[in-house]
């Protein structure tokens, strides 16, 4: 018996690490996914290494090159100070990537915490919790972003809290929408029967279950935070110039459009070429953990 | 059905007061003396404390708060704007059909464009026609958009000079606001449309429908296309809430004058009582729309609707 | 032999699933008469879902390919048919029950439209005739005709299944073909449809080819069998025969792993190992690297089929032509 259940527990492991393994696989052979992994890379060893990659700091002015175009000496131009656009996105990579984690890792922890515990009590629980996530979600969340940006003021870490409270009612919602699912499951009446803790039950057997959806989620995510945190910076909350963050760029460019109209092109690629980079990974993501939906 | 409906806008009138909650709390913590904002500099400070004393700003948060909720729900007041002492409501009023209109333009068209290019996409899998509409859409949804805009205004407004870059009063004026905020609609429908399909061809019902010998063209259009549909209309339903959002941003690229435009411009002057109610206003049409969606969700898709409607038939399920 | 209603002569059907090629059904030919049952038994993946789509020529264009063979049905040849005189066929002369009633029935139809639709389809009726002609059919499957206007969600599996088996009734077809019709069902709502199935097939004398897994519904219902194994029939003759001599070590293994109320065996022997991948078949036969009795000989070549008494053939090479 002793062995029998030896092997059981070898068999798990190792059909589990095959998993992995497979998803991995296939993910490795996904191209789009590849590149966007590769592009993703890039710019984040850009973003840590931005004092060593960058041609020129980032503050810096030169009066004699305010305004210049595109050419060998600035690859995408200087802006209205003659500061380097290009060594500015550089540095901008750290705020844009660094924000758009911090505040999208940490609303779907949140969310999918408190998800599951709505999700899986039920009842008066669920109902309750859900109503109060109706109200918060009832403002459109880049509307929340820019009340809450308002009140705290500019800056990195308000920048950061407002995308947070504005993200995590989404999180919750989803999450709670894949608890009730999962909790008609067989699985979760298994564990019932040979009475796991209610805990063990939520974070042990159901988080595993709903990571996959919430991995990919969270991918798109941080995609989509990038977004609204350039949105916020170009409307004028958030974090503001001369920060080189790519959103404060596209602002302190808007004015010169008619004449220099490199000082918004560069930052817009950078945000999209991100962005493209996350969506693609995670749809490969998406494709390889739920296989069924390729061909 | 009727007993469902009327429980949602009761719903949809409680979530309302409690955005008007959310909303005052946040902005009572708005840094700054109103006075400072609402009255000259030269102003006494005599003149300050009567400013104070009569929007009753010297009273505690809880009879500020019943104030505020009293004369937005009961009265109907929406108070004025501090910087340019109109009634906000007369203001909210001349500017909401312009937003509403944008929002609902966009939504639209991006429906109506995005959901067959993503059939189509879905049909020719893997065929060249889907690999460019994806990675097209993929483009699309990535970029942000009102980077979008002002690439268009360099394009068509400052380049080409064929549409005036700002403003309001003409069709032109509209083509690209809409055709910016269609883009994202586009690109997100078509992909959405497209995963839904693929889904919904694996599906066992579709087998049993070819099995009986119904034609390729019913098969798609009778059993496919209804299914595959009811996943995205909750998805368009939430995409308004976002295209409002995304409204506010656009409206300032393009210098609009709706709501979003009115909201940033009270924004940036600290005009407390115009913030407020263009947020509430705004959050109220999307709650509207969401409800509209979910009762034609409820309509089409017979699992959801046996939900509400309690007939007892529609429970028997063993 | 000429009184073959069906006639599979050598099918063979690949999927592609990425660059690999799926060998789902490696020359597969059998033959059923008027009002005969075939069982065609075999394990999940052995492909016996792929002959019955292969016969109404319903398998995904994109991934699947029907690579060889010849399907005649009552003279004509479906392989050569048109698409359009194939809608003809499929509901129509032959129909088909799905194996998983919870999924078969479109969620946004009500059942009495989704069987309707296929009696407007090949009888060429109005609505109302055609509404009629469903009644008719639920009441025959046991649901009160009142239920016309539910949606599938209303109804509980075994009610599902009896409208999946309405729908594929309903314009008389010739031939059935039931992909596991019980297997998804509790045991004694099976019992209840099995005998439904046997009844309505005596009162319309369909042909029928029963797929499954399950030897006892075999026993049950089926007058021939087939065993299929890896895309390959393996075994076929007549229900006594296969059930008193089985001669192919994989039918003797499914017996062997049967629980067996007379004999005094307390340990039921499974069959060690697994399928082969499909991807990759073994040369020779492909249970032999299952087989306690292979040999070299069984890894070699592919092992021709063998007739062992006049309604039972084989393909092992234990096996002497009778």
């Amino acid at each position: 018996m002793d062995k029998a259940m030896k092997t059981g527990r070898y068999k798990r492991k190792w059909s589990e690490r095959s998993m992995f393994a497979q998803v991995m696989k296939r993910l490795a052979k996904n191209k789009a996914a590849m590149l966007g992994l590769i592009l993703l890379l890039c710019i984040a060893i850009v973003a840590i290494f931005a004092p060593w990659i960058a041609p020129y700091s980032p503050t810096e002015m030169d009066l004699m090159s305010m305004y210049a175009a595109p050419s060998a000496k600035h690859w995408f131009g200087c802006d209205e100070v003659g500061r380097d656009i290009l060594s500015r996105l550089i540095y901008g990579a750290r705020y844009s990537l660094s924000i758009g984690l911090i505040a999208d890792v940490v609303s779907q922890v949140i969310g999918v915490l408190i998800g599951t515990a709505i999700g899986y009590k039920g009842g008066k629980v669920d109902m309750i919790g859900m109503r109060i996530v109706d109200i918060w979600a009832s403002i459109p969340s880049t509307l929340l972003a820019i009340l809450i940006s308002t009140t705290l003021g500019a800056g990195y870490v308000n920048t950061i809290i407002a995308m947070l409270i504005s993200n995590v009612p989404g999180g919750i919602r989803s999450t709670r929408a894949m608890c009730l699912k999962e909790r008609e499951m067989d699985y979760l009446e298994a564990a019932r029967s040979i009475n796991a803790s209610k805990m063990r039950i939520m974070y042990k057997h159901m988080v595993p279950n709903i990571i996959s959806p919430t991995i990919v989620g969270t991918t798109m995510g941080v995609g989509n935070t990038i977004i609204s945190v350039a949105g916020l910076a170009y409307i004028g909350l958030g974090i503001q110039p001369p920060t080189p963050e790519w959103g404060a760029m596209l602002a302190a460019g808007r004015d010169f459009i008619r004449k220099y109209p490199h000082m918004i092109i560069f930052p817009g690629i950078a945000i999209a070429l991100t962005v493209l980079s996350l969506n693609l990974f995670g749809d490969g993501l998406r494709d390889a953990l739920d296989p069924k939906m390729k061909d | 059905m009727w007993k469902y409906i009327l429980k949602r806008v009761a719903w949809l009138l409680l979530v309302l007061v409690g955005t008007a909650f959310v909303i005052f709390t946040v902005m009572y913590f708005v840094p700054g003396d109103p006075a400072d904002i609402a009255l000259p500099a030269s102003a006494t400070f005599e003149e300050r404390q009567a400013f104070r004393n009569e929007l009753g700003l010297n009273d505690s948060y809880m009879v500020q708060l019943g104030r505020y909720l009293y004369k937005t729900f009961i009265k109907l007041d929406f108070g004025t704007s501090w910087t340019y002492n109109v009634p906000v409501m007369q203001e909210l009023f001349s500017r909401m059909p312009r937003t509403f209109m944008l929002s609902l333009i966009t939504i639209v068209l991006g429906a109506v464009i995005g959901i067959p290019l993503g059939i189509y996409a879905a049909l020719h899998q893997n065929r060249w026609q889907d690999h460019t509409m994806m990675v097209l859409a993929m483009v699309g949804v990535s970029m942000p958009e009102f980077w979008l805009a002002l690439m268009l205004v360099i394009l068509f407004c400052l380049r080409l000079q064929w549409l005036p870059a700002f403003g309001i009063g003409s069709v032109a004026n509209w083509v690209l606001p809409v055709i910016t905020g269609t883009v994202a609609g586009i690109a997100k429908n078509a992909r959405q449309m497209r995963s839904s399909t693929l889904e919904t061809v694996r599906s066992d019902y579709i087998s049993t429908a070819r099995a009986k010998g119904v034609p390729e063209r019913s098969v798609i259009y009778k059993h496919m296309l209804p299914n595959a549909l009811i996943p995205i209309i909750n998805i368009i339903g939430a995409q308004f809430g976002k295209s409002i959002g995304g409204t506010v941003v656009l409206e300032s690229v393009f210098t609009f004058p709706g709501v979003g435009l009115f909201l940033l411009n009270s924004i940036n002057t600290r005009d407390l009582p115009a913030i407020r109610s263009s947020v509430l206003i705004l959050a109220f049409f999307t709650a509207v729309v969401m409800l509209i969606v979910d009762i034609i969700y409820a309509c089409i898709d017979p699992r959801i609707k046996a939900q509400y409607v309690a007939s007892g038939k529609g429970r028997r399920k063993a | 032999m000429n009184e073959e209603f069906l006639d599979i002569q050598d099918l063979v059907v690949t999927y592609t699933s990425g660059k690999a090629i799926v060998h789902a059904v490696n020359g597969v030919s059998l033959q059923l008469r008027r009002g005969e049952i075939l069982g065609l038994v075999g394990e999940t993946g052995a492909g016996k879902t792929t002959i019955a789509k292969s016969i109404l020529r319903i398998l995904p264009d994109r991934s699947a390919r029907l690579a060889q063979g010849k399907i005649m049905l009552d003279g004509q040849d479906l392989l050569s048919l048109t698409e359009k005189e194939m809608l003809e066929i499929r509901g129509n002369k032959v129909s088909m029950i799905f194996q998983d009633p919870m999924t078969a029935l479109n969620p946004v139809m009500t059942v009495g439209g989704q069987i309707a639709e296929a009696v407007q389809l090949h009888e060429h009726v109005d609505l109302n005739q055609a509404k009629k002609k469903t009644c008719e059919m639920l009441e025959m499957v046991g649901i009160p005709a009142e239920r016309f206007n539910e949606y599938p969600h209303q109804f509980s599996g075994g009610m599902k299944q009896r409208v999946v088996i309405a729908m594929a009734l309903a314009c008389n077809p010739e031939l059935l073909l039931a992909d596991e019709p019980t297997s998804a069902l509790d045991v004694t709502i099976q019992a209840q449809v099995l005998e439904m199935i046997n009844e309505l097939k005596q009162r319309f004398n369909m042909a029928m080819i029963l797929i499954t897994h399950d030897l006892g519904v075999v026993a049950e219902t089926c007058q021939r069998v087939a065993i299929i194994y890896a895309g390959q029939i393996v075994e076929i003759g007549t229900k006594e025969e296969i059930f008193r001599h089985p001669a192919h070590p994989y039918t003797q293994g499914l017996f062997g792993s049967l629980p067996n109320m007379n004999s005094g065996a307390k340990r039921l022997h499974p069959i060690v190992g697994m399928p082969p991948d499909p991807t990759n078949l073994p040369k020779g036969c492909p249970f032999a690297p299952r087989c306690p009795h292979a040999t070299d000989q069984c890894r070699a070549a592919e092992i021709p089929m063998k007739t062992l008494t006049e309604d039972h053939s084989c393909r092992c090479l234990l096996q002497t032509e009778g």
